[in-house]
């Protein structure tokens, strides 16, 4: 019983490294070599996981080989856009000018269902407005609208906007965060003012409060005290 | 990024140069002591069978890390009988016995080294 548990967490903390150390990025913005690289490694993990009669170096050697070589590759990739090209492919356009290009579409195995699903994911309902639309390599569809179909900006119309910035959170359930507000001058003072203010004596009935650069406050008390 | 790319080519020549040590460390075992087997089979020696028994118990727990364990546990108890064996002069199945682990240490020999057979 205990060495299965063992094995398994040293080829998860082996493997959440391994993950950490290529950079990885979210599973829907994975390039296709990304992919395939994420999917082995589990599959490679899983066999001396339940095999206790398998050395845990058959499993250690191929996740090391497959992380290196990825790492290797994608530093050569971005040194050689060639080989970043062949590796990864080259975005394909299916829409230009409100037209559709089927040949592009038959290639890359899309339906016209597909597309408008992911043309409404961007808030698009109507391709004749889209100026280009591309798939990337990581199967994402970008889409530029024409300019005649977006909403006028500030900058458009000629009036000054006030400026906005982040919120930082400070109290999270009752936790202070306190690196978010370590720049601020007489801190403490300042975060005793506000939450006093704001009808909280102590840092634990504070459900949430935030602050921008602006000095803006978002507060939540605490709904149970 | 570079200390990532100099991590990975680290860890590639690392795992390299560890199977080529292991390999080249099983073949050696093995051949050793599959020698010393075959010599105490000759002269039905079992002092020399136990030695090369213990010798082969000692390194079990560091062959154990990079070879199924199956392989290893099969070896063992092939040992163990064609001692038993001859200690009760049962000497055609220990003959059997001895044959089936001089293959055997051939296997394990050769198990991390570069084939054909092992690549495909």
């Amino acid at each position: 019983m205990l060495i299965p548990l063992i094995r398994t967490l040293i080829l998860y903390f082996f493997i959440v490294f391994s993950m950490r150390f290529m950079g990885k990025r979210q599973v829907g913005e994975m390039q296709p070599a990304e992919l395939v690289i994420t999917i082995l490694i589990s599959a490679v993990a899983s066999v001396p996981m339940q095999d206790i009669e398998l050395p845990l170096v058959h499993g250690i050697i191929p996740i090391i080989t497959l992380v290196s070589a990825e790492v290797i590759m994608s530093s050569l990739s971005l040194k050689y856009p060639r080989l970043r090209t062949m590796i990864s492919g080259r975005p394909i356009t299916i829409i230009r000018n409100g037209n559709i290009d089927q040949k592009a579409m038959q290639s890359l195995r899309i339906t016209i269902d597909d597309l408008m699903e992911d043309l409404r994911l961007k808030d698009v309902y109507d391709l004749r407005t889209v100026k280009l639309a591309q798939m990337e390599t990581n199967g994402r569809l970008s889409v530029l609208v024409d300019s005649k179909h977006l909403p006028p900006t500030a900058a458009d119309m000629g009036i000054s906007a006030a400026d906005s910035s982040p919120f930082r959170v400070i109290i999270s359930d009752g936790k202070l965060v306190d690196k978010s507000y370590a720049d601020k001058p007489n801190k403490h003072k300042w975060l005793q003012k506000t939450i006093n203010a704001k009808g909280a004596k102590t840092v634990n009935e504070v459900f949430l409060l935030a602050y921008d650069e602006q000095s803006s406050v978002i507060f939540a008390k605490k709904e149970n005290g | 990024m570079k200390i990532r790319l100099v991590i990975s080519v680290l860890s590639l020549i690392l795992a390299v140069s560890l199977g080529i040590l292991s390999a080249e460390y099983t073949d050696n075992l093995c051949s050793g002591l599959s020698r010393q087997v075959r010599a105490a089979a000759d002269k039905r020696d079992a002092v020399m069978l136990q030695q090369a028994q213990e010798q082969w118990q000692k390194r079990v727990p560091l062959l154990s890390t990079f070879i199924p364990h199956g392989h290893i546990d099969r070896l063992t108890e092939t040992l163990v009988r064609a001692s038993e064996f001859l200690k009760n002069d049962e000497l055609s199945e220990f003959d059997a016995e001895i044959g089936c682990a001089i293959h055997q240490f051939g296997v394990i020999g050769k198990y991390d080294c570069l084939s054909v057979r092992a690549l495909f």
